[in-house]
């Protein structure tokens, strides 16, 4: 694509050093590093060869964290399942208290955990997995990574997508995109080269089952419906198989007996999965003449009824997504606990369809997201193009709690949508507007999202004053808010309240403490960082002028761009961050002109019906 | 923004402006402007081109949507004739059809405490009789430029949306 060509891999990189673009799967239970090498994608192994990466943090006392090695030492603060909180406040919890392994404080916006003498939020600690996945990945391919794409399940709202940008950028990671996971599985099987088809993925992973169901179209992806259940998952199998045995002698356990048939249990249920039976001996447990073979029909109908419950969950959300059996195209099985042959059996026979399943399943997420990361790059040479819609309404409260609409539900992002709203006291010079996600009628029934305060609206009568607010959804489905007041064309500020996570200067303040002990300093980073935008803004005019600058510009125009340009590039040499910044605004602002004029005659080149394929 | 985005959805699309919409060359210019402007193609460009990527798609979504869709396709053919409707405030005041809207939800309300789905099923089928009768209306009205007759069809049209609303939601 050369509308303004900027993809020159490696042209403003140090030359010794490979650059990378990865896929990430931020799984409730692992997480998972995929890269395309070689035009193919692969699963980034550990030293022991091992895919998975266990999504824990632990913290010490003295301070260390230790990640994605579970370790049994004792009084560790052990956080399992992170990504059940991303995103969420202590209200969210209310109902249905999860396990936490410390004290939290509660707070409006966001869990606060307090791990010993810190103050930690989830985004924090997801971001030292992300941060450890980093430094893994540059370890083992010697490179940099420069972009990637992270996945996130499809029902995830506004809030919790924030949050997993957050906790990335915390990390020092740039995040090309999120990604549906239900999509890059799809992207995984390389779905997307059929024209038209309709696709349920089914993903039962170690604690959680999410379904979905996606429409295809020509590139476009759009979630039909997604259902699940959070606290249903392979796990739930291993705990199942403890029942039996404890019953089957009628045992006394203890905890630590019951950790041990644990990961007992889950031995079993791996053996169970290729071969057809196991000789359970509890003989190294202490028990003496207890000994008994399990086959694995008895393992089946141990797990039946939590299979069926996830059939039942694909039936409703099937209905949701108001098609029938027979107008699936396809069935895709994502997640490790698809590989108990009973689970493929069940879901093949409730379906009566041959799944999808020859990508192992805990990896296909990682891969899809991988392809997505290279194909954003411009890596792979393939005209690809996902179009995602938001999953939620977004709304505002209106009068009497009920919920106005601003932008439906399974809207192709990203999108925007503007509102008049007018003061309704003379004189009044703000307004609260408060941002909600779902799909109820009533406030209280859906999700709030911010509260916004349009403040300096100029004093006019009641009535007059014209307050133009425009909600941009971007290409991760997140929210942006600019209010305008029309009568005057005055840009009102907003202060918002973000009823989830956490401010951008809170996030700042993080990034700068997360600096403090470490080697590289954050002026360096920020240095490095406009530099990059100074050379990417630089190569990216070089190349328009080349192709159409004589056509587009007169002479004047042309030099003034390019005397920006020099500007630019000699405020690098002087490696002052705050000079490259002022100077590429500058530049940016000499170039708009030029920019607007070649989008324009890229449209009016669309519009004569030019094939797209001539301009690339 | 100094990009000319004056033009109205149907000359963005190149099409004329009349209810029934050429369907491929709609899907082809868009799939075009997609492949051009998406912000997936500016994930490596300067912060400004993302931003302008941005605007453009939003409004190139914007377009396609209402294009697309019966209703607002309706509303926006008026609007760009001089004659627009208030989306928030569409009540109706011909006498008639209040009320036969009347009658409508007492109907609604009776199947939705029966729970009969084969009353319901009949009921949607009903509605969207009723949908494409209107539809019909507009255009004749509209093609005639009768613009107040047409306008009170898309409120119609928006009373119809609604009930089909509540009745599919009703589970």
């Amino acid at each position: 694509m050369a509308l303004l060509q900027i993809s020159e891999p490696g042209k403003t990189q140090a030359p010794h050093e490979k650059k990378f673009f990865i896929g990430i799967d931020l799984g409730t239970t692992n997480s998972l590093v995929a890269v395309i090498q070689n035009g193919s994608p692969t699963v980034l192994t550990d030293k022991g060869n091992k895919e998975l990466f266990p999504s824990v943090v632990q913290y010490k006392e003295d301070g260390t964290v230790i990640i994605c090695n579970e370790s049994n030492q004792e009084d560790l603060i052990t956080f399992r399942s992170i990504k059940r909180f991303i995103g969420k406040n202590t209200k969210d919890f209310q109902k249905n208290k999860p396990y936490l392994p410390c004290k939290f404080i509660p707070d409006e916006n966001i869990i606060k955990f307090e791990v010993f003498d810190k103050v930690l939020t989830p985004i924090e600690i997801s971001s030292e997995i992300l941060k450890y996945l980093k430094n893994f990945t540059e370890e083992k391919l010697n490179g940099e990574i420069i972009g990637c794409v992270i996945t996130v399940p499809a029902y995830f709202d506004d809030a919790q997508r924030q949050a997993t940008k957050d906790a990335a950028n915390l990390s020092g990671l740039k995040v090309l995109r999120l990604l549906n996971e239900p999509t890059a599985a799809a992207l995984a099987y390389g779905l997307e080269a059929k024209k038209v088809s309709k696709v349920l993925v089914y993903d039962l992973g170690g604690g959680t089952f999410d379904v979905s169901v996606l429409d295809l179209n020509d590139g476009v992806f759009k979630v039909l419906a997604t259902g699940g259940n959070s606290s249903l998952g392979g796990d739930d199998f291993d705990n199942l198989i403890v029942k039996y045995i404890v019953e089957k002698f009628d045992l006394n356990v203890d905890n630590e007996l019951r950790n041990k048939l644990y990961l007992y249990a889950k031995e079993i249920k791996y053996h169970l999965s290729d071969n057809n039976e196991f000789t359970i001996d509890l003989n190294k447990f202490g028990f003496k003449e207890k000994k008994f073979i399990i086959t694995r029909e008895e393992f089946n109908r141990i797990i039946e009824s939590l299979v069926q419950d996830t059939l039942q969950i694909c039936r409703k959300v099937l209905s949701d997504s108001k098609l029938s059996f027979q107008d699936l195209d396809e069935i895709i099985l994502v997640g490790g606990s698809t590989r108990v042959p009973f689970v493929k059996e069940s879901v093949e026979i409730f379906f009566n369809k041959q799944t999808l399943s020859n990508i192992n399943p805990d990896n296909v997420v990682a891969i899809g997201a991988s392809i997505q990361a290279s194909i954003l790059a411009g890596d792979l040479d393939e005209d690809l193009l996902l179009l995602d819609v938001i999953p939620l309404s977004l709304g505002i409260e209106t009068m009497g709690e009920i919920v106005e609409i601003i932008i439906p539900r399974n809207s192709t992002i990203p999108v925007s949508s503007s509102k008049e709203y007018t003061t309704f006291k003379d004189g009044q010079t703000s307004m609260s507007i408060h941002v909600v996600q779902g799909e109820r009628d009533i406030v209280s029934d859906c999700r709030s999202l911010a509260k916004f305060v349009v403040k300096d609206i100029p004093p006019m009568l009641a009535g007059s004053a014209r307050v133009k607010l425009e909600f941009q959804i971007d290409a991760d489905g997140i929210l942006n808010v600019s209010a305008t007041e029309t009568t005057t064309g005055k840009t009102t500020s907003i202060e918002v309240k973000p009823s989830y996570g956490l401010s951008d200067s809170q996030i700042e303040k993080m990034l700068k403490a997360s600096f403090e002990n470490a080697e590289e300093d954050i002026t360096n980073r920020l240095l490095r960082e406009s530099i990059v935008e100074a050379e990417r803004v630089i190569l990216s005019i070089n190349s328009a002028l080349k192709i159409d600058g004589k056509e587009l510009l007169d002479s004047r125009e042309f030099d003034e761009i390019c005397k920006a340009r020099d500007n630019l590039e000699q405020k690098i040499e002087q490696r002052e961050k705050d000079l490259i910044i002022s100077a590429i605004k500058n530049l940016e602002k000499v170039s708009e002109i030029y920019i607007s004029r070649r989008m324009n005659s890229n449209i009016q080149k669309i519009m004569k019906g030019t094939d797209i394929e001539e301009f690339k | 923004m100094a990009i000319d985005f004056n033009q109205n959805y149907f000359q963005l699309f190149e099409l004329e402006s009349s209810f029934d919409v050429n369907q491929e060359n709609l899907e082809k210019k868009y799939l075009n402007f997609q492949k051009t402007f998406h912000p997936d193609k500016f994930v490596n460009a300067s912060d400004q081109e993302k931003r302008i990527s941005l605007q453009i798609i939003s409004y190139i979504n914007e377009a396609y949507e209402t294009l697309n869709n019966d209703y607002l396709k309706s509303m926006y053919l008026l609007k760009i004739n001089g004659y627009e409707i208030d989306d928030q405030n569409t009540t109706i005041s011909d006498p008639d059809f209040l009320m036969h809207q009347m009658e409508l939800r007492e109907e609604l309300e009776e199947i939705k405490e029966s729970q009969n789905s084969n009353l319901k099923k009949n009921f949607i089928k009903k509605i969207n009789e009723h949908k494409k009768e209107c539809l019909e209306g507009f255009k004749k009205k509209f093609n005639d430029n009768i613009f107040e007759e047409a306008s009170q069809k898309v409120k119609e049209m928006k009373f119809y949306l609604s009930i089909e609303n509540e009745i599919l939601k009703d589970n």
